[in-house]
């Protein structure tokens, strides 16, 4: 029964898989379904092509030689074919000669059905290309699908065999390409690369062991004793413990930091990145890893943090000084003015809470009045001649308190010229100044001293000078016969004039001694009342000799412990005061005591002392008044007060002017500290 | 003796030892001499004297009133005693002293020969 049928059956992939018995279930997945294309106009060929359905494989009946060399030349992709003999295509076997001319057809397996009795030898062009099975009649289905199923089986082992070259050559190539790019690495980076194999127990390194670590070629491939030998001791039980534990799993990565050892001995901080990879039973074959070098990174981080702190502390120390020193410090953008400044600065204009903001105006607004021209003057000045200015000016705070500020600022201009900038500090000059007004004070009152100083020292030797010339011509033998009579008198102004000249310079000593802290007090127990006896007749001729009088009223002993001399010295400057300024009239001395102080007063009823020159006249180098008042050098009060306080002492005036002064010395009895 | 028809000369000075010996002196070199301790007496004595001084001689430094505010009050008197000549008998060496309106100054310590030919200069 010959049935022609064209039958051309395909399972789809999905439909094959589930229809794939469970022996196939091992095939490779990517595998296409395996095609058998069956040549034959026999009628069984419809049974041959369902049993290869069956396991299966997608069967193609055709049945003439041309449709099958067309299926071949389409691009089909048959693992076997089938080849009835008995077809007129197949006379001297031609078609199996045709198919292994075709490109699809060249190495293919080949199975030729021969019918009965059919013994002609099988020789065909491109026969050797392939396996060709010949299947002898009867052509009973199973047999023709059992030998068939032979061939398929043939050409998927050698197909899966070159799968698996294929695959081995692509694995290949990775592997080339992943090495290539791990040398790549190392070279990139520098890093040290490696590949411990634990089975043989040697490490391979890249060429960083060379470059970077200074090792020789020959350590490329090394023992892992050498990484052991060559970690830093210290780190080495920390490392080998890390190990274990990467090599034990269950985490295939770790990350450990150690020192390793330099060839030249130094040693490096690594950062060791290992990857472990293991067998099927989870044992670890080999750690692949990469160590980076730290060592330049650490002190890179090292000197960025040192620089870091020195620059903060060097910002500390400034803010602490410019606080310390009260200094503020500005920064005055132009052309806009627009400033910035520190809370110091907005302090000292008197907001210990600094404003929210600060112009130009509210620097005019502090300004005092007066300065306010100058400080602008000095500012627009600065910025037209791109320079500097250093100036002080007065500020009146919100409490109304008037300040002297010193400022100092710097244009700053840029690439082109133009000033885009002051900057400049501020800081509290009141304290400056009030000293520098005392040190005017000070030196006007010395000038005015030295003045006062050469006309009192001139006085005496101007009078002795002119007593002495008396003299000579007095004894010269011309002279008027009289003459003689009055050296005698001469010789004594001459006595008094030379002590008062020695008075003088023992004044400015005390006064150069009180000012070094000198003046030493030589205590001894004397009675004052005693004391005030023997000044008041010691000086009773020099007052009677200019008109006036000088009583003392010193009743009782007043017994203390005090300086003799420097008391003595007390009472005779304030008796030639009283001399001085009592014009003519009487002077009164008193002594009295109670029980811890002891009190003497020396009056006079002379022109007396207004009111606001009473302090004054204690002071160094003070007079009341310089020309209508001369005679003394100011010192005497400066130094009588000196010497009381020393003493524990104090001494006061009271006077009206027009009707005299009193003067109050009062000393404690006890004896003051030494 | 002075010589008659000599006029007197008036010498401002506060410092009693100074005044006395110059008067002194100034006596036996025959000049008749009107003395003053400070300024207030000597306007008083030019004022009240009977003849006027040929010569006033002037310290500076005088209580009461010194020899600077002296010679600012002689220049407001009447012209016969404003145009007396003074001559400064000067301790300070200071330029102060030297714009005053005088025709001469003495430094202290005095040279006795100085004085008596500036003294001539004036009063014969």
């Amino acid at each position: 029964m010959k049935r022609l049928s064209r039958l051309h059956m395909r399972l789809g992939p999905r439909m094959a898989g589930l229809a794939r018995p469970a022996a196939l279930d091992d095939r490779p997945a990517d595998l296409e379904p395996l095609k058998v294309l069956i040549v034959s106009d026999c009628a069984d060929v419809e049974e041959l092509a369902r049993l290869h359905r069956e396991t299966g494989v997608d069967a193609t009946v055709v049945t003439t030689g041309y449709q099958a060399i067309k299926m071949l030349a389409g691009g089909e992709d048959y693992a076997a074919a089938a080849l009835d003999a008995r077809l007129p295509a197949m006379a001297n076997l031609g078609l199996a000669a045709l198919i292994r001319n075709c490109e699809h057809g060249r190495n293919l397996p080949l199975g030729i059905l021969l019918p009965q009795g059919d013994e002609r030898p099988v020789r065909f062009a491109g026969q050797e290309n392939a396996p060709v099975e010949l299947i002898r009649q009867p052509l009973e289905p199973e047999r023709v699908r059992g030998k068939l199923q032979w061939l398929i089986e043939h050409e998927r082992r050698q197909r899966a065999l070159v799968l698996e070259r294929a695959e081995r050559h692509r694995l290949e190539a990775a592997l080339r390409q992943s090495e290539l790019r791990y040398r790549m690495i190392g070279a990139a980076t520098r890093d040290l690369l490696y590949d411990w194999d634990l089975l043989r127990n040697t490490v391979e390194w890249n060429h960083a062991i060379c470059d970077e670590y200074g090792y020789p070629e020959e350590i490329l491939e090394s023992a892992f004793d050498f990484w052991y030998a060559h970690t830093h001791p210290e780190d080495r039980a920390r490392v080998s413990a890390a190990l274990d534990q990467l090599l034990r799993g269950p985490e295939s990565r770790r990350e450990i930091t150690y020192r390793f050892r330099r060839a030249d001995g130094s040693y490096a901080e690594v950062v060791d990145r290992g990857y472990v990879l293991r067998d099927s039973a989870g044992k670890a074959v080999r750690v692949l890893g990469a160590m980076q070098d730290q060592s330049a990174q650490k002190q890179a981080e090292r000197t960025l943090r040192e620089r870091e702190e020195r620059f903060r502390r060097g910002q500390e120390r400034l803010q602490r000084a410019t606080q310390a020193a009260r200094v503020g410090v500005w920064e005055i953008d132009l052309p806009d003015w627009t400033i910035w400044r520190d809370e110091q600065h907005d302090r000292l204009f008197g907001h210990e809470v600094p404003l929210p903001e600060w112009t130009r105006e509210t620097l005019l607004a502090h300004v005092h009045p007066d300065d306010r021209k100058r400080v602008r003057g000095n500012q627009d000045r600065a910025i037209r001649e791109r320079g500097s200015y250093a100036h002080e000016f007065r500020v009146v705070w919100p409490d109304g308190s008037l300040h002297w500020l010193a400022s100092a600022g710097r244009t700053e201009c840029d690439a082109e010229g133009r000033p885009v900038k002051i900057i400049g500090t501020v800081r509290d000059a009141t304290e400056t100044k009030a000293i520098e007004s005392e040190l005017r004070e000070a030196v006007r009152a010395r000038d005015e001293f030295l003045s006062i100083a050469s006309h009192e020292l001139k006085t005496p030797l101007t009078a002795i000078s002119l007593q002495a010339q008396i003299i000579r011509r007095a004894t010269q033998p011309n002279a008027p016969p009289n003459a003689i009579e009055r050296v005698p008198t001469l010789v004594d102004q001459m006595d008094r004039q030379v002590r008062r000249l020695a008075r003088l310079v023992d004044d400015m000593l005390d006064i150069s001694r009180l000012a070094l802290g000198k003046l030493a007090l030589h205590l001894e127990t004397f009675d004052l009342a005693e004391l005030a006896r023997e000044i008041v007749e010691r000086m009773a001729p020099e007052i009677t000799s200019i008109g006036s009088t000088l009583s003392l009223d010193a009743a009782e002993p007043v017994i203390g412990h005090w300086d003799r001399f420097r008391i003595d010295q007390v009472l005779v400057n304030l008796l030639t005061n009283a001399a001085r300024y009592g014009e003519g009239k009487p002077i009164e001395v008193a002594v009295r005591a109670t029980a811890t102080q002891a009190r003497l007063t020396v009056r006079d009823h002379g022109r007396g002392i207004a009111f606001e020159d009473q302090e004054r006249i204690f002071q160094r180098f003070e007079r009341v008044a310089s020309e209508a008042t001369p005679g003394g050098l100011g010192l005497g009060l400066f130094i009588v007060r000196q010497i009381l306080e020393l003493h524990e002492g104090s001494i006061r005036v009271e006077s009206v002017l027009g009707e005299g002064s009193l003067f109050i010395v009062e000393l404690p009895r006890a004896t003051p500290r030494p | 003796m002075p010589p008659p028809g000599r006029k007197p000369l008036l010498l401002v000075e506060d410092e009693p030892d100074i005044r006395e010996s110059l008067r002194d002196l100034l006596a036996d070199a025959g000049y008749p001499v009107l003395t003053a301790a400070n300024g207030r007496e000597a306007l008083e004595c030019l004022r009240t004297s009977p003849e006027r001084p040929a010569l006033i001689l002037l310290d500076l430094m005088m209580p009461m009133m010194g020899g600077s505010t002296f010679l600012e009050r002689l220049e407001q008197e009447p012209k016969d005693l404003a145009a007396i000549p003074v001559v400064v008998l000067s301790a300070a060496k200071d330029s102060a002293t030297r714009n005053l309106a005088t025709v001469g100054r003495i430094e202290k310590p005095i040279d006795l020969d100085e004085l008596l030919e500036c003294v001539k200069r004036y009063c014969g």
